[in-house]
């Protein structure tokens, strides 16, 4: 290697370097996002250690709390929250501790409603017969009821197997919990779950015929003419819309206009209370149907491309007539196609919170969308969704330290439910693809 | 004429064949008709939406001026990201499509297809609750590491091509990747102590944050959010130059970087050019990211320390609580309908160069 030609090679390998360095960034912090949101979501459902501490110059009982953050030189404790969620956090510094200690013998109840009580278990087995449960050094007016007990655990005496264990039924519970939210304002997902899934199957009926014969008529009937150029340069241009403009749209189109006249024309009994007048499921349902439908055309119309023209012009010579052969034929074999569109929508959908805020996501609903009254689904209700439980408890939720585990248990399963519908739309896209060019291969 | 014509046996086979047909034509004449009115739907609704919401908001405007901070504020925020996101996105394209080799491509490339489909109120979370707490005690690190990262990777490239032995084991693209990674991770621990060192009081001397919600967190998370969309068009640009111009000007003697620099990468420009307007446009239309991590406060200030409030945030933020036909709701949509047209204009130009790309290659 001469001297000249040295500055070129350097260049060369810097240049590898860096652009190899970038795909490395990226895998990183693919890796380091997936790793956030797993040590968050676990330690919302963590067995915290209790500790007995008394306070200098406070000449009453100890403190009996879980130790939730070390914070410098203060501890952030919680106590025994008597009457709701978040009531019993106190900041000590631990300049004022005079003794510390963590006793193997406290017990940890949690209640239904995801209260946590710690009581020594010596006087906790000394009245658990009673219903209702009272000991002494509970506030006035406060009893426990059996059936309002979850789990009774000693989390200083626990092994490392049960630690798991109990988070793991900890994390079931908040997945399955939540029939109750409606009204106490317990912890759960299982309402925005149904939400979530309602929406995503609505906008499904609602989306993939449109979107399927959209293709069809792109692809199969005009030809590359004008038309179907302007339909191609509308769905290229409806793809590049920011989802919160079809919210809005959905808000002024579906909620105002046509919910408006819904309203005043065969609801007018029930009239300043809106009945379709405000968000709900069916609007959302459709605004999302408007945005995913770009997807869906775009995926069925790259499967009817791969169809091979040998299958087409062998139907029609057959004597198929256009519709035949396109029923009997084309989309058989486009299936998988349609399939991927599919799967690319819910994910797509399943993921897009702001539009919905504006035409009908809510909080807390009243009630859930589906249930054993005469309709029994009830589009006009406002719902609960997945994406907008991450936002909510995220941004206000009553008890912050609580809050920010659930919003990113919410979200860990969120991003799971969506990446493994990706992946399955991407490994049936694959499939097709080897299959098409087994085709062109007979 | 008997519905069941196959069944019967009283007509001539003609008659009976006839009528199929004209059944069957029947049938293909409705398809036809549904078909054709799916696509007008469609055509109704992109020409509708924007259609409807200048209706809306026809009628007089007061406070016009007030949503100069919020169109300020979107142009930022995506600038932001784009200065982050491009190079990273169109550095990680090049490699994976000249440097990986076939089995490392298949791999990366659907798992950062995959990153696309990450919901945006994901990184959102992130940002708010993770990042801006721990960016607000790291600002210098993370500038240290946005320095310092390239320089230190280019000088281990120079430094690697003096030894031939591990030139040579590098030349293979997985050791190749995780030896950029190692010094990525290295340079971020060094980044970190050396801001630890000095930190405290040069930071506080030039630069402090108004609020841990502030345009430089919301760069760096809208510049990751962008990244797939970036990444995947300019990979496929530059995947798409023909073999045989790269193949010639390695036959002249040109190293793979000359050939990427003076060549792949002129000839693929129509494609990043693309990449880049869909970035842009994709930044500009984000809406959970901003509305959790930016502090929505309507500023107009172009620094990285203070927050901002986009349009698309803002009509998440404003749009269910406000009374249609007010003056409020006008101006929200008129902010929509400005958002809107700017998304389309980007698209459009995007698509005119893309088929420019597409052109020029028909004739290579």
């Amino acid at each position: 290697m001469s001297e000249r030609a040295r500055p070129v090679h350097a260049i060369d390998g810097a240049g590898r370097w860096l652009s190899a360095g970038a795909v490395g960034l990226c895998l990183l912090l693919l890796a380091g996002l997936l790793a956030l949101l797993v040590q968050q979501a676990s330690s919302a459902f963590a067995v915290l250690p209790v500790e007995v501490l008394s306070l200098r110059g406070d000449p009453g009982d100890s403190l009996l709390g879980e130790l939730v953050e070390v914070a410098g030189d203060r501890l952030v404790i919680r106590g025994s929250e008597w009457r709701r969620q978040g009531d019993a956090y106190r900041r000590i510094a631990v300049a004022d501790l005079t003794t510390r200690d963590r006793p193997q013998d406290i017990l940890l109840i949690r209640l239904r409603d995801g209260r946590h009580w710690f009581v020594r278990e010596a006087v906790y087995r000394s009245v658990e017969r009673d219903e209702p449960i009272v000991w002494s050094g509970m506030p006035a007016g406060i009893v426990l009821h059996h059936s309002d007990i979850a789990e009774v655990i000693a989390p200083n005496r626990l092994d490392w197997v049960e630690r798991c264990r109990t988070l793991l039924s900890r994390a079931w519970l908040f997945l399955q919990g939540g029939r109750a939210q409606a009204v106490a304002g317990g912890d759960g997902l299982l309402a925005a779950l149904i939400g979530s899934a309602l929406l995503v199957i609505l906008m499904s009926i609602l989306v993939m015929p449109l979107g399927v014969l959209t293709a069809l008529w792109m692809h199969e009937y005009a030809g590359s003419g004008w038309r179907a150029r302007l339909i191609r340069a509308s769905v290229s241009n409806l793809a590049a819309v920011p989802s919160v403009i079809y919210g809005l749209f959905g808000l002024a189109l579906f909620v105002h206009t046509l919910g408006g006249s819904l309203d005043r024309w065969f609801y007018a009994e029930r009239l300043p209370a809106p009945t379709f007048g405000a968000g709900g499921l069916l609007w959302s349902a459709l605004t999302l149907a408007l945005l995913t439908l770009p997807v869906v055309i775009v995926a069925t119309e790259e499967g009817l491309s791969r169809v091979p023209r040998s299958l087409r012009m062998g139907a029609l010579a057959l004597g198929a007539t256009r519709s035949e052969m396109l029923w009997n034929v084309v989309l058989p074999v486009a299936r998988p196609a349609l399939l991927t569109g599919l799967i690319l929508a819910v994910s797509r959908a399943a993921g897009e919170v702001a539009p919905l805020m504006l035409v009908g996501v809510v909080k807390l609903a009243a009630a859930l969308p589906v249930d054993a009254e005469f309709p029994w689904l009830h589009p006009s209700r406002a719902f609960m969704h997945l994406g907008h439980v991450v936002y909510d408890q995220a941004l206000s939720g009553n008890d912050a330290v609580r809050a920010g585990g659930r919003a990113y248990a919410a979200a860990l399963l969120l991003l799971a439910l969506v990446v493994i519908l990706n992946a399955i739309a991407i490994l049936v896209r694959n499939r097709l693809r080897e299959r098409s060019r087994q085709f062109q291969d007979d | 004429m008997p519905a069941d014509l196959h069944a019967t046996a009283d007509f001539p086979l003609s008659i009976r064949r006839d009528a199929i047909l004209r059944g069957r034509l029947r049938r293909e004449r409705w398809v036809a008709r549904a078909v054709a009115a799916a696509a007008a739907l469609v055509l109704l609704a992109v020409i509708g939406m924007p259609a409807f919401l200048v209706l809306n908001a026809a009628g007089s405007i007061d406070n016009l001026s007030t949503l100069l901070p919020l169109l300020v504020g979107s142009l930022r925020a995506s600038m932001y990201a784009l200065l982050f996101g491009f190079p990273l996105a169109v550095l990680a394209a090049i490699w994976c499509a000249r440097f990986a080799s076939a089995r490392l491509r298949a791999l990366i490339k659907p798992l950062l297809e995959v990153f696309e489909a990450v919901p945006s109120v994901v990184l959102g979370l992130v940002a708010a609750l993770s990042l801006a707490p721990w960016l607000a005690h790291h600002v210098v690190t993370v500038l240290l590491f946005l320095i310092l990262a390239p320089l230190l990777l280019a000088f281990c490239g120079a430094m690697s091509e003096r030894y031939p032995s591990v030139a040579r084991r590098l030349a293979r693209s997985h050791w190749q990747l995780c030896a950029a990674t190692l010094a990525l991770l290295a340079t971020a621990f060094l980044c970190n102590g050396l801001a630890g060192m000095l930190g405290n009081s040069i930071a506080s001397a030039f630069w402090e944050p108004a609020t841990p919600w502030n345009a430089l967190l919301i760069g760096l998370v809208l510049g990751v959010a962008i990244v797939p969309t970036v990444f995947s068009i300019a990979e496929d640009a530059l995947f798409g130059v023909p073999a045989s111009l790269a193949d010639g000007a390695h036959a002249l003697g040109a190293t793979r970087w000359q050939t990427i620099w003076r060549l792949l990468l002129p000839a693929a420009s129509p494609g990043l050019l693309a990449a880049l307007l869909l970035g842009f446009g994709r930044a500009l239309g984000e809406t959970m990211i901003v509305l959790m991590a930016s502090g929505n406060t309507p500023v107009l200030d172009l620094g990285l320390a203070s927050g901002l409030r986009t349009i698309a945030a803002n009509l998440a933020l404003e749009a269910p609580i406000a009374i249609p036909g007010s003056a409020q709701y006008r101006l929200l949509l008129l902010s929509a309908i400005a958002l809107f047209s700017l998304c389309l204009i980007v698209n459009a130009m995007a698509e005119m160069v893309r088929g420019w790309l597409r052109r020029r290659y028909a004739r290579l």
